[in-house]
């Protein structure tokens, strides 16, 4: 049985009038498997993003390629997105539109069914304790709650995948650790997930594997322990910039 | 493209455009309320002046009148709005303003057999209203005085007043007034510009809007193609562009009603030949569909709204310069105006009111409006597609665009 | 007034406002492209018009018994001009028409082979036709002489055209002209032929001379328009600067920035000012001299004896009026600004409001305006009609001072007002939690009435002055007041799910306050006839319109009772429910007291449309109001209400202003102010 995220040899190249060509991913390689948190640690300008994207159909890969539950980025990419629910600090709501509206034209954009979307409108509303703001306008909720919006709109038609990036920046502690515990429940219930950030003690409580992305490469790619184990640091930051530094001594 | 999944993107777009402020005021309450209050301005004040002007006399000065013609001053006297002075300078009087006619009778110029004859001279300012307004009294009441003189003598040599009336002259039009179908030439500008003004805020908000919010990203990864979320968009565009010029036509139409009528005072109406309709209409639509795809294309270049607005302008002028150069009577709906997008749409619209069609020049309008549109949505479909474009990148150039997508690769 | 920070702050705003280039392009350049375009195609229309008109040779029929005659006469006529070299008839000499044998005059002008025809009609047949349902404009639009009416047996010629055909407008013009003098040419020499001495073309001539300078003159032309144009040149360009100045940086977030800087309010307000000020002048200066270019260039073609002449005197004075004008142009966009939440939004305000702005500046168009009169207390107004004075020459040094005085109050008040709306702190943090919109029900409503009482009165002023269905008297009260203001009423309670019985006051009084009503009845009536009277010093009513007003609202054959029913009870009730209950509760937490007064009764007013009525009509508003307030109960208002306007009806003879002298008016409002206090000391406090 294929993994639903296999990558590769992604390659990705930008042309920038100041600075030539620029190499934002380069050849990576990685795979993720079911029911996993699948960790993506880089600085900014790393290639995380761009690396995100690709997979996310938003960017064509210059080379190489991505599989996202069978289906090819590049001659699939609606079969991708199909199967795929991506979350970024770059994808904000619809302000004029109510939750339940919100969440209804997700799951019917996604192709859910449209026979039991009103089922799964009302079951999220209900798991993310949204019933009190299902008729209000986005545009009045608070952060929290619309954070809460989100996910909820992001798994609407049930992905099989799922990809989040930086989901807890700009939220307060208490809505942040909400953001994480939904994140883990997703995994148990079988989902597999791509999480990025830069807070490692959310890396660290979250994440199954991790991979740590630099200069358009990955440096490496393994469970914490392993990572603890082959590093001698416990703490992911320590590991983080170790890989980082012997990284820029490579280049 | 899948028509479900359009639909559902439509009526999203709708369903939030319908609850934003800004464009349910522009499009939909402005035209309903502003016209009316302004017709309700104008009305007033025009009531409150003449209510100040009522209390104005004309300051005349008669000089020399003939004691034949005393019944000629007798009417000058009873009227209410007119009072005699008698100044001793009065051409100075009425350089200076206490006097608005300075009126002398003088011999008749003519070598006339014709014993009571006398000729005028009326000394005014032309500069001043009320001056003005006092010399056509007295003209107007020398003319009547002409007329029943003139009357009495043809009564006394044998002639009765039926046969000295000789004949009555009417004029009678036997379609919409003159002024009533400059109305009808001007109704076509006026709903490409409403167009434009409706339509502006849609394509705005639905392009750069959305960058502005960062919701693009949000339905670029969804499970539809970039085809399907642009159509809807488009469609969305066009809507509301529709609505707001249909809007804003009508309220004009209603508003104008009152003001012509009154100030024309003919039996003006509005004859628009109902078989008119469908061409009519089908123009609207062509040009409603027409300007969303403009509007588009240059707003997908914007990052925000301010920018959106200052691409958008010059397209907006683009628009209406031709239809000026054509309001030029005379213009004939021939083949070559019918190649030129929007001012073809328009005289196919005009005509169809004075109940002309030809043809040939509307069928080539409709193709030539049909190819603009399908070429406006593909280079649309192009920059949204542009990578550029959806990371952000881009830097609002558009000469940066276009020296990227021809001159690289 | 701090003036260095002062000008430090300004000299920050022009910086940001000139790095902005897009902006300065979309100012500056766009309108130097679009302007000659326009002329050039206004230039290029009418001198294709011109041509095409003299060019053409029209082509006609005549029709009806009468046609030789009139063929003949038209032919005479047409020598006659051609020997006639007086410069009058130039244009009807070079008339060309030439006339063509038609089987069908009608369809033939219709296919456009014709472009008119001339149909005799003989004098019996013509007295049979009904007479033309006379159109005439009634009020402020004179009309000189209107044609004598046909008398019995005369002949008829009707001349029939298209009018929306160009060609077929002109010839009409021309051929009528043609056709009257025929008829007086032959009139006249039948005269001759019977004994009338000498020629009575010759007979009581006229001559006119103006004494006007060909400068005077001018500055009469130009003084009209200078004003409306300068408005529209500073309000388009001092849009440029101010869409972004406030609710630009509200939107960036650097207003906050700004407001926590040891500046004051007043500063950053002036500053502000006088960055659009500024912008404002420089545009307008460059549009003006843009248009001097195309006068050099001829794409603007200026009348004959065009000379304008402006002495020093005269162009100070202007200035002196011009600049409050644009302080208070500014004043008016920095309030958008304000008010705005973001860019988007001002853009939205800017457009009704530069609309409105500009009717003022019309006043100087209307003939026979003069600065002495209220008008010089209109803003705006007063501008334009002092700058055509002074152009003419003849300034009125006392009006022009009071003009002065109003334009600067205007402006000074509102920098005031945005001032002060740069302190209230919902406008500048948007607001993300608005309870009211949340909970709907009756805060929602307390956000919406006005919105509500905008769109009814547009209803009702839009479907009175064009629905002709409901132009008689029963039908326009029955939609105004049953439809529109009781259908509001109950709408309201139904959306926003009100308690009636709290919102419509609808509660019983101490019986005192009955008998208080009872005096109040007449002596009200009493005094709203006196406020009447007063106003009408100041602005006077036409009489025609008085005439016409009273005729208008009082139909005549109408059993007493039904007109009772229809102007007293009928109103009363609708209308205390509307604005006493549902007016009165929407905004009785957002003002104070005197201020709701005010307020409601004002609405009130205005929804009686015309401008002689507003005055009384606000006044018994405020009365009702009042009383409303004090008894927390619309009954005693309906019934005041209802007293009021049967009054007008009966009241007749004895109520009539000239037969009221001041004593009867003041021991009314004797009787009327203590009739109020017997309310106050009666009255059930009002629950917020």
């Amino acid at each position: 049985m294929n993994a639903p995220v296999v990558v590769r040899n992604l390659k990705k190249v930008f042309y920038d009038e100041g600075r030539g060509e620029v190499k934002a991913v380069d050849s990576i390689n990685f795979e993720c498997r079911e029911g996993e948190v699948f960790g993506l640690l880089g600085a900014n300008g790393a290639g995380k993003t761009t690396t995100l994207r690709m997979l996310s159909t938003i960017l064509t890969p210059t080379a190489g390629t991505a599989t996202l539950m069978g289906n090819d980025v590049v001659s699939n990419p609606q079969g991708v997105r199909k199967n795929l629910g991506f979350y970024s600090a770059t994808t904000a709501l619809y302000p004029r539109l109510t939750t339940r509206e919100t969440i209804d034209f997700f799951a019917r954009i996604n192709q859910y069914p449209a026979d039991q979307v009103e089922q799964r409108v009302e079951y999220l509303i209900q798991r993310f304790g949204l019933t009190k703001y299902a008729d209000a306008r986005i545009e009045k909720l608070s952060s929290g709650m619309k954070q809460k919006v989100s996910i909820a709109r992001t798994i609407a038609h049930n992905p099989s995948i799922l990809i989040f990036d930086e989901p807890t920046v700009g939220l307060d502690v208490l809505n942040a650790l909400d953001v994480v515990d939904s994140i883990r429940e997703l995994r148990d219930e079988g989902k597999t997930i791509i999480f990025s950030t830069h807070i490692m003690s959310e890396a660290e409580r979250l994440c199954d594997r991790i991979a740590i992305i630099h200069g358009g490469h990955i440096l490496a790619c393994d469970t914490l322990a392993a990572l603890r184990e082959s590093t001698q640091q416990h703490y992911l930051e320590d590991i983080f910039v170790l890989f980082v530094k012997a990284g820029q001594e490579m280049v | 493209m899948n028509f479900s999944d359009i639909r559902v993107l439509y009526w999203r777009e709708i369903r939030s455009a319908l609850r934003d402020r800004t464009i349910v005021t522009n499009s939909i309450l402005l035209p309903m309320l502003l016209y009316p209050v302004m017709i309700w301005l104008v009305y007033t004040g025009i009531t409150f002046i003449s209510g100040q002007n009522e209390e104005l006399k004309s300051r005349i000065m008669l000089k020399d009148l003939p004691a034949a013609h005393l019944r000629l001053k007798r009417e000058i006297e009873i009227d209410k709005a007119v009072e005699l002075l008698n100044p001793t300078d009065p051409s100075t009087a009425v350089r200076d303003g206490s006097l608005d006619a300075f009126v002398e009778f003088l011999p008749a110029k003519a070598e006339l057999a014709m014993p009571a004859n006398f000729s005028v001279r009326i000394t005014y300012d032309e500069s001043r209203d009320a001056s003005d307004r006092a010399m056509n009294r007295v003209w107007d009441k020398i003319t009547a005085y002409r007329g029943s003189y003139l009357e009495q003598e043809a009564s006394r040599l044998g002639l009765s007043k039926a046969d000295f009336q000789n004949f009555a002259i009417d004029e009678r039009s036997v379609s919409s007034d003159r002024a009533v179908s400059a109305f009808i030439v001007v109704l076509p500008i006026f709903f490409i510009i409403m167009l434009a003004v409706g339509g502006m805020h849609p394509a705005i908000d639905a392009t750069a809007g959305e960058r502005e919010n960062s919701t693009w990203e949000t339905v670029m990864t969804a499970a539809t193609s970039r085809a399907n979320v642009l159509v809807a968009k488009y469609l969305y565009v066009a809507t509301m562009a529709f609505i707001a010029a249909f809007l804003n036509l009508f309220a004009m139409i209603f508003s104008m009603g009152t003001v012509l009528a009154p100030l024309f005072g003919n039996s003006s109406s509005l004859r628009i030949p109902l078989e008119s309709a469908p061409v009519v209409l089908i123009g609207a639509v062509l040009l409603a569909l027409f300007v969303a795809a403009g509007m588009m294309i240059l707003a997908s270049f914007a990052r925000n709204y301010k920018e959106g607005q200052s691409l958008i302008s010059p397209f907006y002028i683009a628009l209406i310069m031709p239809v000026l150069f054509l309001q030029a009577p005379g213009v004939e709906f021939t083949w070559r105006v019918a190649l030129i997008p929007v001012a073809n749409v328009m005289m196919m619209i005009r005509e169809a009111f004075q109940g002309v069609y030809h043809w040939q020049s509307i069928g080539i309008t409709l193709a030539v409006e049909t190819a603009c549109i399908v070429v406006a949505l593909r280079i649309a479909m192009m920059v949204i597609s542009h990578e550029d474009f959806v990371m952000g990148s881009y830097t609002g150039s558009f000469s940066k665009f276009a020296r990227e997508r021809l001159f690289k690769k | 007034m701090n003036w260095s920070v002062l000008r430090l702050l300004f000299i920050h705003e022009m910086k940001m406002l000139l790095r902005a280039r897009r902006t300065v392009v979309t100012a500056i350049v766009l309108p130097a492209l679009i302007m000659p375009l326009m002329l050039y195609a206004q230039k290029y229309s009418s001198s294709r018009r011109e041509r095409v008109l003299t060019g053409t040779t029209y082509r006609y029929t005549i029709t009806g018994p009468l046609a030789d005659r009139i063929r003949n006469l038209i032919q005479q006529a047409r020598e006659g001009l051609n020997n006639d070299t007086s410069e009058e008839f130039e244009q009807l000499r070079q008339f060309k028409f030439v006339e063509m044998t038609i089987a069908n005059a009608r369809q033939s002008l219709d296919n456009d082979a014709i472009h008119f025809y001339i149909e005799t009609i003989s004098g019996v047949e013509a007295d049979k036709i009904p007479p033309k349902v006379d159109t005439a404009p009634r009020g402020p639009v004179a009309r000189r002489n209107l044609p004598p009416k046909r008398l019995a047996g005369v002949p008829l010629i009707n001349v029939v055209y298209r009018g929306d055909r160009d060609a077929s407008s002109a010839a009409r013009g021309r051929i009528l002209s043609l056709l009257r003098i025929a008829r007086r040419n032959d009139s006249e020499s039948q005269l001759v032929a019977r004994g009338f001495p000498g020629d009575p073309k010759q007979l009581f001539s006229v001559e006119d001379t103006s004494l006007a300078t060909h400068g005077q003159v001018t500055g009469s032309a130009v003084g009209r328009f200078i004003t409306l144009f300068l408005v529209m040149m500073m309000f388009t360009g001092g849009a440029v600067a101010s869409m972004d100045i406030i609710s630009g940086e509200k939107e960036r977030g650097t207003l906050e920035t700004l407001l926590t800087t040891a500046v004051g309010r007043s500063e950053i307000v002036a500053a502000k000012q006088l960055a659009i000020t500024s912008v404002a002048l420089v545009i307008t200066l460059m549009q003006g001299l843009n248009f001097l270019l195309y006068i050099r260039l001829r794409m603007i073609e200026l009348p004959q004896d065009f000379d304008l002449q402006l002495s020093t005197g005269m162009a100070l004075t202007l200035l002196l009026l011009f600049v409050p004008l644009a302080a208070t142009i500014a004043s008016v966009l920095l309030m958008i600004s304000a008010y705005a939440k973001s860019y988007k939004e001002s853009q939205m305000y800017f457009f009704p409001v530069y609309l409105l702005s500009m009717i003022p500046s019309l006043a100087s168009l209307m003939p026979g305006v003069s600065l002495r009169s209220a008008i010089a207390f209109v803003p705006l107004a007063n501008v334009s009609v002092a700058a055509r004075e002074i152009m003419i020459g003849r300034p009125d040094a006392v009006m022009i001072g009071v003009t002065f005085a109003v334009m600067v109050l205007t402006a000074a008040y509102l920098m005031r007002a945005s001032a002060r709306m740069l302190t209230r702190e919902d406008l500048v943090v948007p607001a993300h939690f608005e309870a009211a919109e949340f909970l709907g029900g009756p805060a929602l409503f307390q956000k919406r009435v006005l919105r509500w009482f905008a769109l009814m009165w547009v209803i009702v002023f839009a479907v009175a002055t064009n629905v002709q269905a409901l132009a008689s008297f029963q039908r326009q009260l029955i939609f105004n007041e049953l439809v529109v203001m009781l259908g509001s009423s109950l709408l309201m309670l139904w959306i926003y799910r009100l308690n009636p019985i709290e919102v419509l006051s609808l509660k019983p009084v101490k019986p005192a306050v009955w008998l208080a009503i009872l005096f109040l009845i007449p002596t009200g009536h009493l005094t709203a006839l006196g406020i009447f009277q007063i106003v009408n010093v100041v602005i006077p009513a036409p009489q025609e319109m008085l005439q016409r007003f009273s005729e208008d609202v009082i139909p005549r054959g109408m059993p007493t009772w039904q007109l009772l029913m229809y102007i007293a009870v009928l109103p009363a009730i609708c209308e205390e429910l509307l604005f006493r209950g549902i007016l009165l509760s929407g905004l009785k937490r957002r003002l104070r007291p005197a201020a709701l007064v005010v307020v409601v009764g004002i609405i009130f007013g205005l929804f009686h449309v015309s401008l002689y009525r507003i005055a009384p009509t606000a006044a018994l508003g405020m009365v009702l109001t009042v009383i409303a307030i004090m008894t927390g109960s619309v009954f005693p208002g309906m019934v005041m209400h209802a007293g009021n306007n049967a009054l007008g009806v009966l009241g007749g003879d004895w109520l009539n202003p000239d037969a009221l002298q001041f004593g009867h008016y003041a021991a009314g409002m004797a009787i009327f102010a203590l009739s109020l206090w017997v309310i106050y000391r009666n009255r059930t406090p009002l629950q917020k």
